[in-house]
């Protein structure tokens, strides 16, 4: 670890009227790795994430990308700096069409300002299409959003935050909802292209076999704490996470 | 086919002082403005979600801001005041939208907008420069200077013609924006707010940007309103004025672009036919309302649709419960 | 220059409480069944109005006791035409987007205002306070008209009388947990939509009462309706968006602050509200009473 840490988090804490969700959860990933948290349901999974991507601010603790405090900064700017996000339900642009969605992703990309053209650029539309063509959905690309397969709304996500060419992909569940074989077609899809594009992957995950097959380093949250980082090898022979795990019915 | 729809209406809309009385062509006159006031406030509605309650204020400045403009200085051309008309509402709306738009939650942004209509209207009340409640009158038509040719818009249907063109535009502009880059940027901002910042779109400059189009729209339509009555009241800009809009996108179908045009022709016709009962126009425009919102979201739009559909053969949804 | 200013609060302090308890239906409504009802102003006015043609239908003598069962009246009949109104409108809201929900009860302030209209007339009515509140107190130098005292007085009772009920009584529990959480009420044994009916029939019973004892504070005139509404809105958003509380300290903050900068302060009387309303919130977006429960 000789570089300057690629996304860190430092004694983050947040709560909620009724309960505290992180209670001073401190992460360093480096750039290349595929980092994945993990932990029972309620342990903060969610929050940490959603504190990480500038959906919400932490109460206190500091989020630094490239040495850089993005603490107090919005999504969108973090967007702009390279972070890139999946939600854990798909969320595409329901009434637009795939093509559509690629679109405003891929201008969003360029940051035009206010432009009253009527058609995409030539250059937005091949970018759009090649991300499209990316997730197997060129074909399906004049669809509305709204009437494609779940399967296929999740891919169009995933199209939809490549074309920013994020150097950090962040990835809520990315298999949430699928059956077994699109998951192992995912986590295929995944490797590939956070090989082809050379990306930091950050994701949550319920389904240690997707955990396993994609992270290089895990960390396990519990009751808003860190319980232990380490490569997957070490995570699996980690008592205390064994105790977590079997203890609490999760496997 | 909307081209030539359009293309027709408003040829039609040209011709209509060589068929009909000036009682009618006045009517007319309100009906158009009236669509654009429609139009610029679905375009905020339909393409990023935000309801404001105070759209008249943009209005009432765009009015009262030609009228003093064209009063002050007398020589400057009418085509120039007509845009700082619309300047002027642009700028209110960026002052007001860089506060209200801040909480992006649509009840605060519905009585931000609202309290901000009351604040335009009291002022007007309160300025003897501007006629207080008695009014604003003696906006004269002006003279149009084109270089080739002089138009004395106050002579016979000048004003009228000229009317239904700046309408013409002001629409052609509002579609244009709705259809544009920008728009469907807009509209990616209305379906998803978060998604469309984690694709590092500001969603607040884009509400924004949308609000302040809408604003400038609507003060060239009140721009336009001033000569036409010759009068103008502090109730342009109370929210009794800044419901109007809303009536005519919900009762046309805020789903169509076109909706607010065929709730404006709707409004215009129910209110002439009510106008000489008091209560009953409120309680029919209250009345369709409430249905459209309770049983027929689509409005007259969808509801035609809806038919249409539902004659054709196709399984039609069933309307309300 | 001090009784002035005591004058100058004083009067901040009467508008004060004459908003409170117009917009205390409004917060119950928004506070449990996150409706804003534009048509509380047009239900206030028939509440008035019904004072108005009950006083001219009992004769000329108007003694205090009677003024208050007038406006108990109003507020008994405004709450049963609450009952037909959650039935036929309100419930339905439940499943309709937020901005849709606004705009259908501003077409019901319309229907109502319509109709009030057709019943009563567009004439301006007005309407003497009873004998007992006729007077004027002198304290110093301040003037206190006595009937200004009498709302002083009833705003505070009503806070008082719906901060006990919400957070020291059985019933107030009820409410709380159906406005955090219906589903869990539910599940819990509470009837929801009774309850819900309840609290539509309590915001329109305080929107008659309200009329029934405003009615001699201004002139009596369809537009009357809306009149309240948007300065009730105003303390409703500053407070904190359905706190009785919020709504309570926002409507004192607002109207207080309007009344000081209308006398001691150029410019247009009654703006001032909206300003420091806008002031307020970007000091405070979440509202005074963030988080708060009713």
């Amino acid at each position: 670890m000789s570089r300057a840490p690629f996304l860190t988090a430092q004694a983050l804490r947040k709560s909620y009227p009724a309960v505290t969700v992180l209670r001073g959860v401190s992460l360093s990933v480096a750039e290349g790795d595929s980092f994945a948290v993990i932990g029972p349901n309620g342990a903060g999974k969610t929050t940490l994430f959603k504190v990480l991507s500038g959906e919400l601010f932490a109460d206190a603790g500091t989020v630094t990308f490239e040495g850089r405090d993005v603490t107090a900064m919005p999504a969108w700017q973090r967007v702009r700096l390279g972070f890139g996000r999946t939600f854990q339900v798909a969320r595409v642009f329901p009434d637009l069409t795939a093509e559509d969605n690629a679109i405003v992703a891929a201008e969003a990309a360029r940051r035009g300002g206010v432009s009253l053209a009527w058609w995409p650029a030539r250059s937005v539309r091949a970018a759009a299409h090649a991300a499209l063509n990316e997730v197997a959905l060129f074909e399906r690309r004049s669809h509305i959003a709204r009437l494609l397969a779940y399967g296929d709304r999740k891919r169009l996500e995933l199209a939809m935050s490549l074309i920013l060419r994020p150097r950090l992909l962040m990835l809520d569940e990315p298999t949430a909802g699928m059956s077994p074989p699109d998951r192992a077609a995912s986590v295929e899809l995944i490797a590939a292209l956070k090989q082809r594009h050379g990306m930091t992957l950050v994701l949550t995950e319920h389904d240690m076999s997707v955990v396993f097959g994609l992270a290089n380093r895990v960390a396990v949250l519990n009751h808003g704490e860190v319980v232990t980082v380490g490569t997957p090898e070490e995570v699996r022979a980690n008592p205390t996470v064994r105790e977590i795990y079997l203890g609490s019915g999760h496997a | 086919m909307q081209a030539a729809a359009a293309l027709a209406a408003l040829v039609m809309a040209l011709l209509l002082p060589e068929i009909a009385g000036q009682g009618l062509v006045f009517l007319a006159g309100l009906l158009w403005i009236n669509m654009v006031f429609g139009f610029s406030w679905n375009l905020m509605f339909r393409q990023t979600g935000l309801v404001s309650f105070g759209h008249a204020a943009f209005f009432a400045i765009g009015g009262y801001g030609y009228a003093v403009l064209a009063r002050a200085w007398p020589g400057l051309p009418p085509l120039l005041v007509f845009v700082a008309a619309g300047a002027l509402g642009a700028v209110a709306a960026l002052v007001v939208g860089v506060v209200a738009l801040r909480r992006s939650l649509g009840v605060y942004f519905a009585i931000f907008s609202l309290a901000l209509s009351q604040i335009v209207a009291m002022v007007i009340s309160d300025l003897p420069s501007l006629g207080r409640d008695d009014g604003f009158a003696g906006i004269r038509r002006p003279v149009l200077d084109l270089g080739v040719a002089t138009i004395k818009l106050a002579e016979g249907d000048n004003y009228y013609r000229f009317l239904v063109l700046s309408c013409a535009l002001l629409t052609l502009i509002v579609w244009w924006v709705t259809h544009s880059r920008t728009g469907r940027r807009f509209r990616a901002v209305q379906q998803d707010a978060e998604r469309a910042a984690f694709l590092g779109i500001a969603v607040a400059r884009q509400r924004l940007l949308c609000f302040v189009i809408a604003a400038a729209v609507a003060a060239v339509a009140g721009a336009l309103y001033g000569p036409w009555l010759q009068l103008l009241t502090p109730e342009l800009a109370q929210w009794t004025f800044s419901a109007r809009p809303i009536l005519f996108t919900l009762l046309g179908g805020a789903a169509s672009f076109w909706g607010p045009a065929v709730g404006a022709l709707g409004f215009t016709v129910l209110e002439y036919a009510t106008r000489t009962l008091h209560g009953v126009g409120e309680i029919t425009v209250g009345g369709i309302l409430l249905i459209v919102v309770l049983i027929f979201p689509g409005g007259i739009i969808g509801g035609i649709i809806g038919g249409v559909r539902g004659a054709l053969g196709r399984a039609r949804p069933v309307a309300g419960a | 220059m001090l009784a002035d200013l005591a004058g100058v609060v004083f009067n901040g302090l009467f508008s004060a409480m004459v908003v409170f308890i117009f917009a205390s239906g409004l917060t119950l409504l928004f506070g449990v069944l996150r409706i804003l009802n534009f048509s509380q102003g047009g239900f206030f006015a028939v509440g008035a109005y019904l004072a108005f043609s009950l006083t001219r239908l009992l004769g000329p003598a108007l003694p205090l006791w009677r003024f208050l069962a007038i406006a108990v009246v109003a507020g008994v009949v405004v709450g049963a035409l609450g009952i037909v109104t959650e039935r036929l409108v309100l419930r339905r809201l439940r499943q309709v987007d937020g901005a849709y929900s606004l705009i259908a009860t501003y077409a019901l302030l319309l229907l109502v205002e319509g109709i009030v209209k057709l019943i009563w007339g567009v004439d301006v009515r007005s309407m003497e306070p009873p004998a007992e509140l006729s007077g004027v107190w002198q304290v110093g130098d301040v003037f206190m008209p006595t009937y200004a005292l009498f709302i002083l007085a009833a705003g505070l009772a009503l806070f008082v009388a719906l901060e006990w009920l919400l957070h020291h009584s059985r019933l107030g529990k009820l409410m709380q947990s159906v406005a955090t959480d219906p589903w869990m009420a539910s599940v819990l044994g509470v009837d929801v939509a009774r309850m819900q009916t309840w609290i539509v029939v309590g915001g329109f019973f305080l929107a008659g009462i309200a009329g029934g004892l405003l009615v001699p504070n201004q002139a009596l005139s369809p537009s009357l309706a809306g009149t309240f509404v948007i300065q009730a809105f105003g303390a409703l958003i500053v407070g904190g968006m359905g706190s009785v509380r919020g709504t309570f300290m926002a409507a004192i903050l607002l109207c207080v602050a309007d009344s000081l900068a209308s006398t001691y302060l150029p410019g247009v009387p009654g703006v001032f509200f909206y300003i420091t309303m806008a002031a307020l919130l970007l000091l405070r977006p979440q509202g005074l009473m963030r988080g708060a429960q009713l």
